[in-house]
């Protein structure tokens, strides 16, 4: 499961390609939404189309990034998530899409400079100084004040593409102007990848910073999470709404995360994947909303579930997995993570509480303003090629959720070899 | 006394001579680009036997074949060759002297040639003269333009005092050391318990005279408007040649010459470096014409180079010279790009690249690989040379250099986003079925080859990188 190449002995990186349990799941997601999302993207509305290359390349490179084994070449792969990224979102047009694309390039980019020096001043401090992830992973840790300090710069550097309170700046604007197939694929897989750096780096190699800082991200996790549901409560759209509520279940992530359990752990990495097949639904259907049923704003009833009956059901449907009804995949990420994080973070735990509550309050008032009603005029409802993208959506967030263990089957090896790195906290 | 080690040398004067007679004749552009860069390309060929003779000196070190001359002939020589290509259809479009710009820019590169090729303090100064003053026509060749006589003007001037200057810096070195040949200058300074004023005067003299040449902050009030008024391919030319040989210069000098002052240099070339990353990328962020960005980013880029040779290191030297090399192809190809624009449309304002990415999508996307590299995204050369200067300061024990670099990284990024948003997503709505813009052969050329060399040296820098790190300074 793994290939090693000669690439740069000179500094001591490789070609370094691997998969585990963690990543798996993730390619297959990048793989799966990649496929619907290019699927999605309706080419009369772009003027060239070079779209498709550029989510071909984006996908490209977030196998790189799922793939890596070895530090630099991850970070290369990060760094090349830019530029297509710049160019999808600015792809919505207009000058608040230009505008949103640059945003979102300078928070990454200055992130990306954060990460870079965090990942040098590791590689610096080690033994061998060698890029290898698992050289570094299983060599002894660096001392305590290099480790914090790593910790902190690489925290900035991966939390700004999750992301998470305060670094999430680029997030409202970027989801909102982008057309709603490069949305789904930037929050359903691109978001993953800041959090599997955490995993993959920051936990492995910085065990003392992680355990040290632990109270720390479950506050911003916790912050996120109530943050997010409360501002995508007061949201006009619904694409605002749900990059909001996508904000927010970035927090569960980063909660299970700083629980540092292995119900905790494995309930972060279910979130990921739970979190990657829902917002894609959601997103989606949003934007069918928002071309064929005509409605942009939340107005009081769009009566959307009369013209469209297939939709509704599907976003009716969507809205329930994403305030985490039990038998769908949201609930069992959730469901673990708080379970996790209960012995260890009593405080998170009733700050997610209140987020759950919140993300009841707007997925179901986003299902009654949208779907009840009269219809105000004829809409055409999803056709084959949607339902091409909605269904395997649909399917998967229903089969997760009915069957969470093969997941967790999957992420158990991994799990358990960071927390023995970890000191088995 | 073997000659063939002059061989580069011989044939570029040969092709000057051969080109100031052919300028009288009346030949036209194409043919005497054809000429040039023939000339250069059969010197680039000689370059792989001049560094199998390994190190050698002649006439008691006035002339040295090692690591670093040969690095650096290959550097201006691709350097030559790339703006014989992109040049002709720029010189015909405004009208200028293909003759004496070819003449000029091959003395220029045998000046630079010279003046790497040395290790004592005649030679270093007059092969920088030489380029220098070659180069002071170049930049007012369009001779119907204010500002083109206004650049020659002002770099004729700063030039002579920054000259002058540097001469004053080394003769007091010779004063103080009693020798013009670098070996035995570095030998006699090592024997110095403490730094004596003369030759701390000497220092900064000379520090003084060569930060004017390479345009460093505070040292560079010359060259925006020097590099905006000359003709577009003589501002390639001084950005990439002219500041490739100031930097052999001052690798020359510091690394061999003041080798045992490495204290106290290094902090000082790395504040200047600081000076010049901030104050280059600040200005740019507010400019709107194509080659005044690009001459502020230049200050910038110098400085990061300058990180690199400030650090004293095999590592920082090594990274130096790789970015050096890559920055002239990301600037060649960035250059190629503005001059068909300027031939186009007659002017360099950001919105005559509006909607080129409709019209010319190859040669846009080729000048966006080039901004991406420069803004340094990963996979292509770019983002490999500020790896390596990453690298060296922060193995140098230097996190304030590597941070302060990267915080400049951050700030370049947004004005050469500017390029490709108005090549790409411009404000003004592109007219239906806009017929397709013909990108001139030669420009075209340059664009490819940078655009190969960019991604080749991004994605396997191994080749090259090793050979870079085999480029010694002599002992």
């Amino acid at each position: 499961w793994a290939v090693q190449a000669d690439w740069l002995p000179s500094i001591g990186a490789s070609y370094h390609l691997g998969v585990d349990g963690i990543s798996l799941p993730l390619l297959l997601l990048t793989a799966g939404v990649g496929l619907l999302c290019l699927i999605a993207l309706p080419a009369r509305r772009f003027a060239r189309g070079d779209v498709y290359a550029w989510l071909l390349l984006l996908q490209g490179a977030l196998f790189g990034v799922f793939l890596a084994l070895d530090t630099l070449l991850f970070f290369v792969f990060w760094e090349l998530m830019l530029v297509p990224a710049y160019f999808l979102i600015a792809a919505g047009g207009g000058a608040a899409a230009r505008r949103a694309a640059l945003r979102f390039f300078m928070f990454t980019f200055g992130g990306s400079a954060f990460l870079l020096l965090g990942i040098l001043i590791l590689v610096q401090n080690s033994p061998g100084r060698s890029f290898d992830m698992l050289g570094l992973a299983a060599a002894a840790p660096p001392s305590s004040l290099v480790q914090g300090a790593c910790f902190l710069l690489l925290l900035i550097g991966l939390g700004v593409k999750m992301p998470f309170f305060p670094l999430h700046g680029w997030l409202p604007s970027a989801y909102t102007e982008a057309p709603p197939a490069v949305t789904m694929f930037l929050s359903g897989v691109m978001a993953k990848a800041g959090a599997y750096g955490l995993f993959r780096i920051v936990y492995p190699m910085l065990p003392d910073a992680a355990g040290a800082y632990s109270l720390t991200l479950a506050t911003l996790g916790a912050i996120t999470i109530i943050y997010g549901a409360a501002l995508a409560y007061s949201r006009r759209t619904p694409q605002a709404m749900f990059a909001y509520s996508s904000l927010s279940h970035m927090g569960f992530v980063l909660l299970g995360l700083a629980a540092a359990t292995p119900m905790g752990l494995a309930g972060a990495l279910f979130v990921m994947i739970s979190h990657g097949l829902i917002s894609p639904l959601l997103f989606f259907l949003s934007g069918i909303f928002s071309e064929r049923g005509h409605v942009r704003e939340f107005p009081d009833a769009a009566g959307l579930y009369t013209a469209m009956p297939i939709a509704g059901v599907f976003f009716a449907f969507a809205a329930l997995a994403n305030l985490g009804l039990p038998g769908l995949s949201a609930f069992a990420g959730e469901f673990f993570t708080l379970l996790g994080t209960y012995p260890v973070l009593i405080g998170a735990v009733v700050a997610a509480l209140i987020g759950l509550i919140l993300a009841a309050a707007y997925n179901l008032r986003a299902i009654r303003q949208l779907l009840m009603g009269e219809p105000g005029r004829p809409a055409a409802d999803l056709g084959g090629v949607d339902l091409t993208i909605s269904v395997p959506l649909v399917l998967g967030i229903a089969g997760l959720g009915l069957f969470p263990t093969l997941l967790f089957r999957l992420f158990d090896p991994p799990v358990t070899a960071i927390l023995s790195r970890l000191g088995g906290m | 006394m073997n000659y063939w080690l002059l061989a580069p040398e011989i044939i570029l004067t040969i092709a000057g001579l051969v080109l100031t007679v052919a300028a009288t004749g009346g030949a036209s552009a194409r043919a005497l680009a054809a000429v040039t860069a023939v000339a250069d390309l059969a010197a680039l060929a000689t370059l792989p036997w001049l560094w199998s003779q390994g190190p050698t000196e002649l006439w008691d070190g006035l002339f040295v074949v090692d690591g670093l001359a040969v690095f650096f002939a290959a550097l201006l020589l691709t350097i030559a060759t790339l703006l014989a290509l992109l040049s002709p259809a720029y010189l015909e479009r405004f009208g200028l002297r293909a003759g004496e710009f070819f003449t000029l820019v091959t003395f220029a590169v045998l000046g630079g040639l010279v003046l790497s090729a040395s290790r004592d303090l005649i030679t270093i100064y007059l092969g920088l003269e030489l380029m220098a003053l070659s180069s002071y026509p170049l930049a007012g060749l369009m001779r119907r333009d204010a500002r083109s006589g206004e650049a020659a003007i002002k770099f004729f001037l700063i030039g002579a005092v920054s000259s002058a200057v540097l001469l004053f810096g080394l003769s007091l070195l010779f004063g103080f050391t009693g020798s013009t040949h670098l070996p035995a200058i570095s030998a006699a300074l090592s024997t110095q318990p403490a730094l004596a004023a003369p030759i701390a005067a000497a220092m900064i003299f000379v520090v003084a005279g060569l930060m004017f040449k390479i345009a460093i902050a505070p040292f560079h009030l010359w060259a925006p408007d020097v590099y905006e008024g000359a003709p577009t391919p003589v501002t390639a030319f001084l950005i990439t040649a002219s500041e490739a040989a100031g930097f052999a210069a001052v690798l020359r000098l510091f690394g061999d010459g003041l080798g045992p002052l490495a204290g106290s240099w290094g902090t000082l070339l790395a504040v200047l470096a600081v000076l010049s990353m901030l104050y280059g990328n600040l200005a740019a962020l507010s400019q709107s014409r194509a080659k005044r960005i690009m001459a502020y980013s230049a200050i910038a880029q110098a400085g990061y180079v300058l990180a690199g040779v400030a650090l004293g290191n095999e590592s920082g030297l090594s990274a130096a010279l790789y970015y050096l090399f890559v920055y002239a192809l990301m600037t060649l190809g960035t250059f190629a790009f503005i001059a068909w624009v300027e031939v186009r449309s007659g002017t360099d304002a950001l919105t005559a690249f509006d909607n080129l990415a409709a019209r010319a999508p190859a040669a846009a996307f080729f000048f966006s690989v080039a901004l991406i590299a420069l803004i340094g995204i990963p996979f292509t050369a770019g983002f490999f040379g500020k790896l390596l200067l990453f690298r060296a300061a922060v193995g140098a024990g230097w996190s304030w250099l590597a941070v302060m670099m990267l915080l400049n990284s951050v700030l370049a990024a947004p004005y050469y986003l500017r390029f490709i948003r108005h090549m790409y997503f411009p404000a003004t709505a592109p007219e239906a079925g806009a017929a397709r813009a013909v990108v001139p052969g030669g420009i075209a050329w340059t664009l490819l080859i940078a655009l190969v060399g960019i991604v080749l040296l991004g994605a396997i820098p191994q080749p090259f990188l090793g050979w870079i790190e085999a480029v010694r300074l002599l002992p």
